[in-house]
């Protein structure tokens, strides 16, 4: 969120916002305790987390995606295609080779070799973890039961699963790693084109191999619509829909709804509207730059401006 | 006068009431882990933050956790006394060589030159070890090192592969090797030259070689030795940056062989931050501080016994 919202302040004439990096985790602390006025995360707030703090609102801002990406020397041109119980079997050890009945069953005529499968996870929490491990959870009842999904989860025990710090720790984890797996955020599209990796098409809820595109993950957002509660808080992956990609959050800006002077609840009212209008802050100009991808109007005029809406100065 | 001594007095007392504030603060944070987990968080290698976007529970003596959380040190531990002891069995021999080879056998000017430049090393960021142990030290470890030690000593049994990634036990003593070597080496050097000034004339009157020289003053310093041995220890043990990026990060697994990842106490804080702020119980947040606590317990002793030794004190790095 960090890139975008660096893009936005220096784009956005009518405030004048600074940012900063930091974890999700962080960037929900200080939003609730007030040392910032906007707090960015690609995780929403836990129910216990919204009982402490009822006067916090999730809104949804932009949808984040990433690959399934992988290092296999001399098949990093061919989109594999994987499904979430065979990457979660990857990840718990149960699949240990790259030629796995499993996986050929999946990619019929590919060579795959036989090389020990090397996962690899994010080491910091993050709203990437809780993607990948919500839409694992979403498509595979054993990792539903004994993982579950989270910034940081509960990690199977394979002695070859490996860590990486951040999305870029990731992908050097997996360049330096021959037969390695990992998931890596879409705004990192350039520095996995650069290292050479390939990527995976995934089997949806529908059962169809879909790769990642800003079309596929728009319309996993589009099939949560009418499911989406007024809090803004749902998680969108495993989407139905024949051509959803499987892996995609919202990306969330918490905020508090009552601001400490109308002036600033005007003020962050009029950026956040701006931030989600297509010819704004979502236009291709701010989104294509970073591989994000922009809301779906329906989703924006049903459930984000109601939201926002419910911004205000001291009562 | 007598204000100005209290005020001196005074102020010495200030590094002091800092450690103090930090380690009671430590375990203030650590109290609920500590009881939440008990005897299990040394006994579990299992770090389970537990399902954070549920209602915490109560669970033992009424704190709360995410269901399911449980907290083990023992995978972190491990990590940080495996890769510390192999990287100190590495650093201490080349450390006595170095130093006897520097007094004895180089030009005292050269020799002063290259002590000083050693000194240097230990002023590189961390994050520049890693990076070097990750562009470079991994992909060599993987290509040529560890094809040959599979081979050549897999009938061992910490040595048997195969190995799929450069990083892990040996990449990280690696890096610890070259950043503890120069803190250890100084240290030694220095004690070893000041006893040769005096010495090495009488030694060598009785008809002693150089080499001979060399033990025996060794000899003499034994006590420094193992003083830089330990000072080189806190550090190795504390290391952070440069571990977190060479050690694999293995999660919920103990390392089998060698070539297994790993992971420290400094870089499963490091890393396992941001996503304790995310559990609504705080227990994440509590289990981490237990690990600091547990940290900051063990370097501080390693330490300690370094300062009692050599009369000196590592801080991060430097020595005074």
């Amino acid at each position: 969120m960090y890139p975008l919202f660096n893009e936005w302040a220096a784009n956005y004439s009518r405030a004048v916002i600074t940012t900063q990096a930091t974890g999700s985790g962080t960037g929900i602390s200080e939003a609730i305790a007030g040392t910032v006025i906007i707090g960015a995360s690609d995780a929403f707030m836990t129910n216990a987390q919204v009982q402490a703090h009822p006067d916090m609102l999730n809104i949804p801002i932009a949808i984040s995606s990433q690959y399934v990406a992988y290092n296999i020397p001399g098949l990093n041109s061919v989109h594999l295609v994987l499904s979430g119980p065979v990457i979660a079997a990857i990840y718990n050890g149960s699949i240990r080779y790259w030629d796995d009945p499993a996986i050929k069953a999946l990619n019929p005529g590919v060579n795959l070799p036989h090389q020990i499968i090397v996962p690899v996870y994010r080491t910091d929490g993050s709203g990437d973890t809780n993607m990948f491990t919500l839409f694992l959870s979403r498509s595979d009842p054993w990792w539903n039961e004994t993982v579950g999904y989270g910034t940081n989860v509960n990690w199977p025990k394979n002695p070859e699963l490996h860590g990486g710090v951040g999305n870029s720790g990731v992908i050097d984890v997996l360049s330096s790693t021959p037969y390695s797996i990992g998931y890596v955020a879409m705004t990192y599209t350039a520095q996995i084109e650069s290292a050479g990796l390939g990527y995976a098409a995934l089997i949806n809820r529908a059962g169809n191999a879909v790769l990642p595109s800003v079309q596929t993950v728009m319309n996993a957002a589009s099939q949560y619509l009418n499911q989406i509660p007024p809090d803004g808080r749902i998680g969108i992956a495993f989407a139905p829909g024949s051509n959803s990609y499987p892996i995609a959050t919202f990306e969330y800006v918490i905020v508090k709804k009552v601001q400490p002077s109308s002036a600033v609840a005007n003020a962050l009212k009029q950026f956040l509207t701006w931030a989600v209008s297509p010819d704004g802050g979502s236009a291709p100009q701010y989104m294509g730059k970073l591989d994000l991808i922009p809301l779906p109007q329906p989703v924006v005029q049903k459930v984000v401006i109601p939201l926002i809406d419910q911004i205000s100065g001291p009562q | 006068m007598k204000s100005d001594e209290l005020l001196v007095k005074t102020v010495s007392l200030i590094p002091f009431v800092f450690l103090a504030a930090i380690f009671v603060f430590l375990v203030y944070q650590a109290v609920p882990s500590i009881f939440y987990n008990g005897l299990r968080f040394f006994t579990s290698y299992v770090w389970n933050p537990g399902m954070t976007f549920e209602q915490p529970v109560k669970g033992p003596f009424g704190f709360e956790a995410s269901p399911g959380a449980t907290f083990g040190v023992l995978l972190f531990l491990f990590g940080t006394l495996i890769t510390s002891a192999l990287a100190i069995s590495l650093v201490v021999p080349v450390t006595l060589l170095t130093s006897v080879a520097l007094a004895l056998y180089v030009p005292r000017p050269m020799a002063k030159v290259i002590s000083s430049s050693l000194q240097l090393f230990a002023a590189v960021p961390s994050v520049v070890y890693g990076l070097w142990g990750v562009s470079f030290l991994e992909p060599a470890l993987l290509k040529y090192v560890f094809p040959w030690s599979e081979t050549a000593l897999g009938f061992i049994p910490w040595f048997r592969g195969p190995a799929t990634s450069g990083s892990g036990i040996v990449a990280s003593a690696s890096v610890l090797v070259l950043m503890v070597l120069p803190i250890t080496s100084s240290i030694v050097l220095d004690t070893f030259m000041t006893y040769q000034s005096r010495l090495q004339a009488p030694i060598l009157s009785l008809g002693a070689t150089k080499a001979e020289t060399g033990f025996v003053i060794l000899r003499l310093i034994k006590r420094q030795v193992i003083g830089a041995t330990f000072l080189g220890l806190a550090r190795a043990l504390g290391e952070t940056m440069a571990v977190l990026m060479t050690c694999g990060g293995a999660i919920n697994s103990m390392p089998s062989s060698i070539y297994s990842p790993v992971n420290t106490m400094a870089a499963a804080i490091a890393s396992l931050l941001d996503s304790a702020f995310i559990d609504p119980s705080g227990m994440t947040l509590s289990a981490l501080a237990e690990v600091g606590l547990l940290l900051m317990v063990i370097s501080l002793a390693s330490s300690a016994i370094g300062k009692a030794m050599t009369g000196r004190v590592a801080l991060r790095g430097e020595v005074l």
